[in-house]
């Protein structure tokens, strides 16, 4: 469904040697995958090793050096029309909640905004209070909390709220980026279990962009391991005791030390 | 937001002196004792007295009602000033900050090219080539100043064109007239409205400046600006004459410069309640 092709990124280094020739850092190497529709596909690594760099490609806001993406066949960053498609396909939900809403908005704006763009997209007119409500309803909140500003809702109830909005716009595939990783343990299986009842719901396909080995197992069913921009290693979750890789290998080993850890 | 004003105290006395003021301008006719053109040359520079509460001036006009009367060119005038240079800053500001590319490049440029120069010198020279005449100073006014406001537009834009909203819907595709009306425009809006109450107190200055080079306003259109040119002229023999429009410019530029001020902490949210 979505697919990307040896992608290149770099971004203009802050420090420029020469005063003419611009020195570049490459953030991403190669970078090549295949989402199915329907699945889960995780992207793990550690911090600074180019998983929101990717998931900024794939979501369209930021064109790679070379490479392409496509979708449902159509090339993003060659055409508008391409463009298009993506933007009508896709959805993205972020780590931060908290600048994830505009501060000024209501609860129903917030979701409101999803659905308009749905709505112009399809020429569709739908009963948006009912929808809104509706949308709501299914990410665990009632109406009471339609008139809530941001700051007056919780982490998770935020991160729900950023949830509803980003399904309002009926897209086939939703990038979760850190999506639940700057909330507490309890809510983020909350979180999870909500995503894979809509993911059943509406047949979404995910992208879910995290550090967290832990929430990989919980709700994926790929995972591709991204060190310093290249990817290592893609296998299925099922098999992800045995990865050959040694910095997969590495970041697992840390993770079942720490669990050990604990238990003593 | 209300209440945060509300609490402020600067802010609410300041917005309430100038709203006075505004609001005796508008009523003129009705406040001011005498007609401000009325001349009566046996009783000039007359001392303060109840007929007279400010005295009369060198052609034995009322100072108080030229006062009076002279809140509607330097208020008005200097309001003008702002929304023009505001709006035109804002609408430059938002365009480099927000489409960036060659359009930044060009607008930066050309604002980089306003700022190398002095911007009293420009105005100066703006209203020589136009021809002396009210109009003529405050499109000078906009023409100098846009250049500053659009460099701080700009970099308020940069600030919020990358969170996470903006970012949500640009990625599902909405449409960029909401992202900037709905988005970016009320983001930005507290500190469009602390330039702005900055902006009108340079205004009012730079009007009456102007007026008082005899660049501006024209006599015998009471002006706080041409007032005070006009007291120069008997500094010497009568020295009072300056005091009512040159403490009153003070009092009016000052108590723009503190809105501003009391605007800022009313409007940061870090600031805490």
């Amino acid at each position: 469904m979505l697919k990307l092709e040896n992608i290149d990124v770099s971004f203009r280094s802050e420090r420029q040697v020469s005063l003419f020739k611009t020195s570049r850092n490459q953030v991403l190497f190669d970078v090549s995958f295949e989402v199915k529709k329907g699945s889960c596909l995780g992207v793990l690594g550690e911090s600074g090793s180019g998983k929101s760099t990717t998931g900024k490609v794939l979501c369209g806001l930021l064109k790679p050096d070379s490479g392409k993406v496509f979708i449902n066949g159509e090339d993003v960053y060659g055409s508008k029309a391409g463009k298009k498609a993506l933007q009508g396909a896709i959805s993205v939900v972020f780590q931060d909640y908290t600048t994830s809403a505009n501060p000024r908005f209501q609860v129903k704006d917030l979701i409101l905004e999803g659905l308009t763009v749905y709505m112009r997209r399809s020429g569709e007119k739908l009963n948006i209070k009912e929808e809104i409500k509706l949308l709501l309803e299914q990410v665990g909140l009632n109406e009471s909390y339609l008139a809530r500003f941001p700051h007056e809702l919780s982490g998770g109830q935020l991160q729900r709220v950023c949830i509803a909005r980003a399904i309002a716009c009926r897209p086939q595939l939703i990038l979760l980026d850190e999506a639940i990783s700057s909330l507490d343990a309890h809510t983020q299986v909350q979180i999870m279990d909500l995503l894979y009842e809509l993911k059943e719901k509406y047949n979404l396909t995910y992208v879910f962009i995290t550090h967290d080995l832990t929430a990989i197992t919980y709700i994926c069913d790929e995972v591709l391991f991204l060190y310093e921009g290249k990817i290592t290693q893609q296998c299925a979750v099922a098999e992800i005791a045995n990865v050959k890789d040694p910095y997969a290998k590495k970041l697992l080993e840390s993770i079942l030390d720490f669990d050990e850890h604990e238990v003593c | 937001m209300l209440k945060k004003f509300l609490e402020n105290k600067m802010a609410v006395a300041m917005t309430g002196l100038v709203f006075i003021i505004a609001l005796i301008g508008l009523f003129a006719p009705v406040l001011a004792p005498h007609d401000p053109y009325a001349t009566n040359i046996m009783n000039k520079f007359a001392k303060f007295s109840m007929d007279y509460p400010l005295g009369t001036d060198h052609l034995g006009r009322c100072v108080l009602s030229r006062m009076i009367y002279g809140i509607r060119p330097t208020l008005g005038l200097a309001t003008l000033t702002m929304f023009g240079t505001i709006g035109l800053g804002a609408f430059m500001g938002f365009m480099a900050g927000y489409f960036r590319g060659w359009i930044d490049e060009i607008i930066m440029r050309v604002v980089d090219v306003m700022l190398s120069f002095p911007s009293q010198i420009m105005v100066f020279a703006v209203v020589a080539l136009l021809g002396i005449d009210v109009r003529n100073v405050i499109l000078a006014n906009v023409f100098i100043k846009w250049a500053w406001y659009a460099r701080m537009i700009r970099a308020g834009v940069l600030k919020y064109r990358d969170k996470n909203y903006i970012q949500f819907s640009r990625c599902v595709g909405n449409k960029e007239s909401f992202i900037l009306l709905r988005h970016l425009l009320p983001s930005i809006s507290s500190e469009l409205a602390v330039l702005a109450s900055l902006d009108i107190g340079w205004a009012i200055i730079n009007i009456s400046t102007l007026s008082f080079l005899g660049l501006g306003v024209q006599a015998p259109v009471p002006e706080w600006g041409a007032m005070l040119n006009e007291a120069k002229n008997v500094l010497t023999t009568n020295p009072v004459q300056m005091i009512a429009p040159g403490i009153a410019i003070v009092v009016l530029v000052t108590a723009f410069n503190l809105l501003g001020d009391a605007l800022r902490d009313v409007l940061d949210p870090k600031e805490a309640s």
